[in-house]
């Protein structure tokens, strides 16, 4: 009877020690979960006669659980956005009338992942097209299965040149990519700042350390020296012991390649450490969750941009005002991911079919798209034509246009 | 930097000191792995977080000092004391009805525990890094040419005071007899007369109290907490335990403070010696090239084990 009275008291002490933490403020719960495979591949292929509603499917897969995880929700708010304004519209293809249907994937930023989700996007009869995925390394695994299937695959923001350089036939990208990124860092290294001695620091990623190493190009051919090339692993929270080492080459400027996450919390660990030198980083830290994770440390933080802030763009109030209410606020990434779906849509109007070789086939006869994001062209890989890229710094907890 | 790697090493070594301690007592009175060891110092690192914003929230950001200690206090005590109450339902709900089941059937449970652990933190805390409320100073003290932080300093004087007063406990108490005794054999000692069950239920309470206290001093240190990091815990404090020679407390220590010098001073130094062919990406890379050079060389680890006898 003792042992039965000890562990209720237990328990109760747990469940209600439980009910504490979950009722103190948590972060926002989690997002879309992915959708039972097994209901999407037994789906019979849209077949319809006149009047009735067809669905076509959409497939979508970015990092939904991860370092990155906010940005890859915003991605994919874009994207069920644009899907929600084009079936307000209505939307006909082929005499009949069509309906979005947006299946989320999430690959949490990991190859393997991808290529299992777009194996199940391929299979998917009803799926005509994909937009995905959100970061360079998943797209390039998933990027061999989409080519064999010829299905047409735009990202919105993956940025590593590699992905367009594996000789897919179906690829395109909304975002520029990273070489004009680096270079621009690489400017204002030597330009704005003025410093002579770089640290460069990547997370071993696709994109981190092909930005990183592009940027140490960057800086070499401006004649700045980089005092050295560090690595971190992309899980790590500790780091200590890089930023000593590092401090120990005295360098007048750090550079890191990489996601939000980790940028947030090497550049704490430099405030801690006392090595107050600027801070350039690359596009993915370029986030609110950089600003709320390094709290005051963040202050004077330079971020590269593919582009500019959503508020910058023309019609942003409109979008806002329609976005806002369903899915709160407009990340950086999401007029991108909502331009990518609408130039999908683009190449179904343009095929007038729901054929997905149809639609990979019109979508090279398109030559140009006016979306939020401004004019969109595409060269022979798939590559924007039109980059544009911008720099931030942060001043006063907030992120703001630098040149 | 070479006195700094020395105090980056001496501060992850305490924490790694602390965990190995409680994955240690564990391992030698049961023989089990408790992967969910880790779990509980990411819990404990999580709770101190929200009672830490709930303290925060009602007194305003910027406390004075002496507020901040106090609030200091009553966040670690309380992380602790969850930390204990969660180990002791660990031990009820998923090792004791295993006792008698061999040694596969505790340890898939213990797996279980650890990924059910990590997911209702997920669902609870969301999926990207919490940040730790900033609510130590972001200087420290100057050292030789080198800094040591305040959260480091806490940590340094922290957690020797906490395994010192473990190791008198275990060494004076007749509780800690008891446990002693259970690690040396559990049958023998049930003959005669010691409440192995108590003594096995204590063991778990003080080592989540101490992956608790951990969980909370890194948290500070990091000023972020993330669901995964029991991942990386149960590692380190598995690799430093068996290091300093399992079962063995004193060794659990020792094994945890070389850890974190070796793995600070690798990171130091190895990429300068091979020029970046074996980067600082490998950091956790070097700590494991010692634990399996170190289990060829001396199995039973630097002070060896004291697992209990099975007849």
């Amino acid at each position: 009877m003792r042992s039965l009275k000890f562990s209720s008291l237990v328990l109760v002490l747990w469940a209600g020690m439980l009910a504490v933490a979950c009722s103190a403020p948590a972060a926002p719960a989690p997002g879309a979960a992915p959708a039972d495979p097994k209901a999407a591949a037994t789906t019979a292929p849209a077949a319809a006669t006149g009047g009735e509603v067809v669905t076509a499917r959409i497939g979508t897969a970015g990092p939904l659980t991860g370092s990155w995880s906010k940005d890859g929700k915003d991605l994919n708010n874009g994207v069920l956005f644009a899907a929600d304004v084009v079936n307000e519209k209505g939307l006909t293809i082929g005499g009949k009338k069509v309906k979005l249907d947006v299946k989320t994937e999430d690959d949490q930023q990991d190859a393997k992942q991808a290529t299992i989700i777009a194996q199940r996007f391929v299979d998917d009869k009803s799926l005509v097209a994909v937009v995905g995925h959100y970061t360079s390394g998943t797209s390039i695994a998933a990027g061999k299965v989409y080519d064999e299937a010829g299905i047409l695959w735009i990202t919105p923001n993956a940025s590593n040149p590699s992905v367009s350089q594996q000789g897919f036939k179906n690829f395109y990208r909304v975002m520029c990519t990273d070489p004009i990124q680096a270079q621009k860092a690489a400017d204002i290294s030597g330009k704005l700042i003025g410093a002579k001695n770089v640290a460069i620091i990547d997370d071993k990623s696709q994109y981190g350390q092909g930005v990183a190493d592009m940027f140490a190009k960057g800086v070499e051919s401006a004649g700045i020296k980089v005092a050295t090339r560090e690595h971190v692993a992309d899980k790590d929270t500790e780091f200590g012991s890089i930023v000593t080492a590092i401090k120990g080459k005295n360098p007048d400027l750090v550079y890191f390649g990489g996601y939000y996450s980790q940028g947030a919390l090497i550049r704490k660990e430099m405030a801690k450490q006392g090595l107050n030198v600027p801070y350039i980083m690359s596009d993915a830290c370029f986030s609110e969750e950089f600003i709320k994770l390094a709290g005051a440390d963040g202050e004077g933080a330079y971020a590269t941009t593919l582009g500019v802030e959503p508020a910058k763009l023309p019609g942003y109030a409109d979008f806002n005002a329609k976005f806002a209410p369903k899915y709160g606020t407009v990340g950086y990434g999401t007029p991108y991911a909502y331009d990518a779906l609408m130039v999908v849509v683009e190449a179904m109007k343009k095929a007038d079919s729901l054929d997905r070789k149809a639609i990979a086939t019109a979508m090279k006869s398109i030559k140009e798209y006016n979306g939020m994001t401004g004019r969109l062209t595409w060269d022979q890989y798939g590559d924007n034509a039109s980059p544009v890229v911008s720099v931030y710094q942060v001043r006063g907890g907030k992120w703001v246009y630098v040149q | 930097m070479i006195v700094q790697q020395l105090i980056n090493g001496l501060v992850l070594g305490c924490v790694y000191a602390m965990l190995a301690m409680g994955f240690s007592m564990v391992f030698g009175i049961l023989r089990l792995i408790n992967f969910a060891h880790g779990e509980v110092f990411m819990i404990g690192a999580m709770v101190s977080i929200t009672v830490l914003n709930l303290l925060l929230g009602i007194s305003g950001p910027n406390a004075p000092p002496a507020l901040a200690a106090v609030f200091l206090l009553i966040t670690m005590l309380t992380a602790m004391l969850s930390c204990g109450v969660l180990g002791i339902v660990l031990e009820r709900v998923a090792y004791r009805p295993l006792r008698n089941a061999g040694m596969l059937a505790p340890l898939i449970s213990a797996i279980a525990a650890s990924t059910l652990l990590q997911n209702v933190a997920m669902l609870v805390f969301g999926r990207e890094y919490v940040p730790f409320p900033a609510i130590l100073p972001s200087g420290g003290i100057p050292i030789a040419e080198a800094t040591m932080s305040w959260k480091g300093l806490l940590i340094v004087v922290v957690a020797p005071i906490m395994m010192l007063a473990l190791n008198q406990f275990m060494m004076r108490s007749t509780l800690g007899k008891s446990m002693r005794a259970t690690a040396e054999n559990l049958e023998v000692a049930s003959y005669m007369g010691i409440d192995t069950n108590k003594a096995i239920v204590t063991a778990f309470f003080i080592g989540s109290i101490l992956a608790g206290a951990a969980g909370t001093l890194v948290g500070m240190y990091l000023n972020a907490s993330h669901y995964f990091i029991g991942f990386f815990a149960i590692i380190k404090s598995f690799t430093a335990a068996v290091l300093g020679g399992v079962g063995n407390l004193t060794g659990a220590v020792l094994g945890g403070i070389l850890l974190g010098l070796i793995e600070s001073f690798a990171i130091g130094f190895v990429p300068d010696l091979t020029n970046g062919i074996i980067g600082t990406q490998y950091k956790d890379v070097f700590a494991f090239v010692v634990l399996i050079v170190f289990l060829i060389v001396r199995p039973s680890g630097l002070l060896g084990e004291r697992i209990s006898e099975r007849a």
